[in-house]
C-alpha cells in the first residue's frame, strides 16, 4: 500500500456503507466484480450517460467525475439504499473540485426510481464530509481491517462477500 | 460461473472478433464466448498467436499446457490484474520469516492429513478394511507440532501419503487397478497414471484460482520457492488433492467408468488414451461443480469455489487477521 494513495470518491462511499470494505479497498484487496448486480449498475450508468450527453473526466488520476456541458457533476446510482453514502461521495467530488478552483453543484440520479436529487456543498455538508475524510485517513492507518462479527444483509450483494465469509466453521449462535 | 475449456484434440485457437475460435484438424469450427471462459487447458497440439495472447491477457484467461503424456508443461499466466503491493509484501514476509513460514507450511500439511483421513473414513463407512491406515495417518498428524523444519514436514507428509496409498488396494479390490507403489515419471501402472493426471489438473486448477486473487503464485511456503516458477499452487493442492483428485480416481475405477482399454503403454509408462482422458476430465468437472452447504455464506458453493475461499483464508492469514484453517471435507 502506498500511504500517499489519494482517497477516492469510492472510498468515501464504501466507508459509509461498510468500513471493512473501505479498508480492503484502501489496501488494494479489490474483489472481482462479476456479480449480476454490478453489471446492472453499469448498464444503468451507461444508459443515463447517453441520455444526458455527459462526459467522464479523470481529475488528477483519482477522481472520475461525470459532467454535463454546464459543468454540473452527476452521479448515477442504481439502488437507493445507500443514499447518504451517495450524497457524501458526490460532496467529495464537489469539494475536490473546489480545491481546484471550480465552484459547482451536483445531481444524484436514481434513474430506476425516476428521481433526482440536487446536492450543494453547504457548510454543514462540508463539515460532515471533513469528518468522514478524517475517519477514512485514520482507518487507513489501522493495521487490520475492521472486524464484522457476522454477515450483514448488505454482504449478500457485496463483491467482498466471499472474501469476508470464506471460513466454513460453525458460526457461534 | 466461468468454465474451463479443455482441448483434447489438436487444433488452432484464435480470436474471432469477440469470441474464441477453435478450428479442429478436421476443419470443424467451434466458437466460445470469452466471458464464459475461466481458463484453457491444452492437451493436444495447439497453435495460437500473439494476437490471441493479447486478448487472453486483456480478459484475464490463463492457459495451461500438457504434453502428450499428460505431464504439465507450463502455463501462460497473463499479467496480474489484481495485485496488491500490501499483500505481496506480507506474503514475502511470511516466506522470509522462518517461524511464520513453518507455521503456514504446517497448516497445509495438517489440512492435507486431515483430508486424507476423511477420504479413508468415507471408505471405512463402506466396510472397507482401512482403519489401520487412518490410525497410522493420525499418528503422523500428532507429530506435526514437533516438526522443526519444512523438510521434516515434507517427510511426515510423505509417510502419511504412503500409508494412505496402501489403502487403495483394499478399497478397490480390483486386480486391473492394483496400486503396488507410487510411481511418477513414468507412471508404472494404470492407477498411478490416473493419480498423476489428476494431480496435474489439481495444480493448474489451484493456479487458475490464484490468478483470480491477490496472491503471488511464485511464493509458496511448504514447497520451496527457489526451483520452480509456481509453488503456492502446490501448497494449496495438498489440501484438496485427497478430496478432489483421489475421490475422482477411486470413484471412476470403483464404478468401472474407467477400464483397462482406456490406457496405452508407451516408453515404459502407462498413460490414459484419448477416451480415458475425456472420461477423467468429465468426472473431474462434475466433482468441481458439485456443491455443499457453506455454513457462513449460507448457500451452496462448488468445490472449485472452495479452493478460492481457501485462498482468501490464506490472504487473511497473511494480513494477520485470522490464522489459516484449511478446507475440511464433511461428508
Ligand atoms: S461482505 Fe459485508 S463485511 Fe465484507 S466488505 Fe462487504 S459489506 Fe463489509
Amino acid at each position: 500500500m502506498n500511504p500517499s494513495d489519494p482517497i477516492t470518491g469510492t472510498h468515501i462511499h464504501y466507508f459509509l456503507v461498510c468500513p471493512r470494505k473501505c479498508w480492503l479497498s484502501l489496501h488494494h484487496l479489490h474483489q472481482e466484480a462479476d456479480s449480476d448486480l454490478v453489471e446492472l449498475g453499469r448498464l444503468t450508468h451507461e444508459r443515463t450517460f447517453a441520455r444526458q450527453q455527459m462526459r467522464e473526466v479523470d481529475v488528477d488520476g483519482f477522481l472520475r467525475i461525470d459532467f454535463t456541458s454546464e459543468g454540473i457533476v452527476h452521479e448515477i446510482k442504481h439502488g437507493q439504499s445507500e443514499e447518504q453514502a451517495h450524497r457524501m461521495q458526490l460532496a467529495y467530488y464537489l469539494y475536490q473540485l473546489r480545491l481546484r478552483g471550480v465552484q459547482t453543484h451536483g445531481v444524484l440520479h436514481y434513474p430506476n426510481q425516476r428521481r433526482k436529487e440536487r446536492v450543494e456543498l453547504t457548510p454543514e455538508l462540508e463539515a460532515e464530509l471533513q469528518q468522514v475524510i478524517q475517519q477514512v485517513e485514520a482507518l487507513r492507518q489501522q493495521p487490520l481491517p475492521p472486524q464484522v462479527p457476522r454477515p450483514m444483509r448488505i454482504c449478500r450483494s457485496c463483491a467482498y462477500e466471499e472474501f469476508c465469509w470464506s471460513d466454513d466453521e460453525e458460526v457461534e449462535q | 460461473m466461468k468454465k474451463s475449456l479443455y482441448l483434447t484434440s489438436s487444433g488452432t485457437l484464435s480470436r474471432d472478433q469477440n469470441t474464441l475460435l477453435l478450428e479442429l484438424e478436421t476443419g470443424e469450427k467451434r466458437y466460445f464466448p470469452i466471458e464464459q471462459i475461466g481458463d484453457i487447458h491444452c492437451f493436444g497440439e495447439a497453435s495460437l498467436n500473439k494476437r490471441l495472447l493479447e486478448y487472453l491477457t486483456q480478459q484475464g484467461v490463463p492457459v495451461h499446457f500438457y504434453n502428450y503424456y499428460e505431464y504439465y508443461l507450463g502455463s501462460y499466466y497473463p499479467r496480474e490484474h489484481n495485485s496488491s503491493g500490501f499483500l505481496t509484501l506480507k506474503q514475502a514476509e511470511h516466506y522470509l520469516d522462518e517461524s511464520k513460514r513453518l507455521d503456514l507450511a504446517r497448516r497445509f500439511v495438517r489440512g492435507a492429513l486431515q483430508n486424507l483421513q476423511q477420504v479413508l473414513r468415507y471408505y471405512a463407512h463402506r466396510e472397507k478394511p482401512v482403519h489401520p491406515m487412518i490410525e497410522g495417518i493420525a499418528q503422523v498428524e500428532a507429530q506435526l507440532d514437533n516438526a522443526a523444519s519444512v523438510e521434516t514436514l515434507m517427510q511426515l507428509e510423505g509417510q502419511a501419503r504412503e500409508m494412505y496409498y496402501s489403502a487403495f488396494d483394499p478399497v478397490l479390490q480390483n486386480p486391473d487397478f492394483a496400486f503396488e507403489s507410487r510411481s511418477r515419471r513414468p507412471p508404472a501402472n494404470r492407477l498411478n497414471a490416473l493419480i498423476s493426471f489428476g494431480n496435474s489438473l489439481m495444480y493448474t486448477l489451484a493456479l487458475s484460482e490464484i490468478y483470480r486473487t491477490h496472491l503471488d503464485p511464485r511464493i509458496g511456503f511448504l514447497h520451496a520457492t527457489n526451483y520452480r516458477r509456481f509453488s503456492l499452487n502446490l501448497d494449496v493442492a495438498e489440501v484438496f488433492k485427497p478430496v478432489l483428485v483421489d475421490r475422482t480416481v477411486l470413484t471412476l475405477v470403483g464404478l468401472r467408468q474407467i477400464q483397462p482399454e482406456h490406457f496405452g503403454e508407451e516408453l515404459g509408462g502407462v498413460y490414459l488414451n484419448d477416451e480415458g482422458r475425456k472420461r477423467f476430465i468429465q468426472a473431474w468437472e462434475e466433482r468441481l461443480q458439485s456443491t455443499f452447504q457453506h455454513r457462513k455464506l449460507k448457500r451452496n458453493v462448488s468445490y472449485r469455489t472452495a479452493v478460492r475461499l481457501d485462498l482468501y483464508k490464506i490472504e487473511k492469514h497473511l494480513i494477520g487477521e485470522k490464522p489459516y484453517e484449511p478446507f475440511r471435507a464433511y461428508w
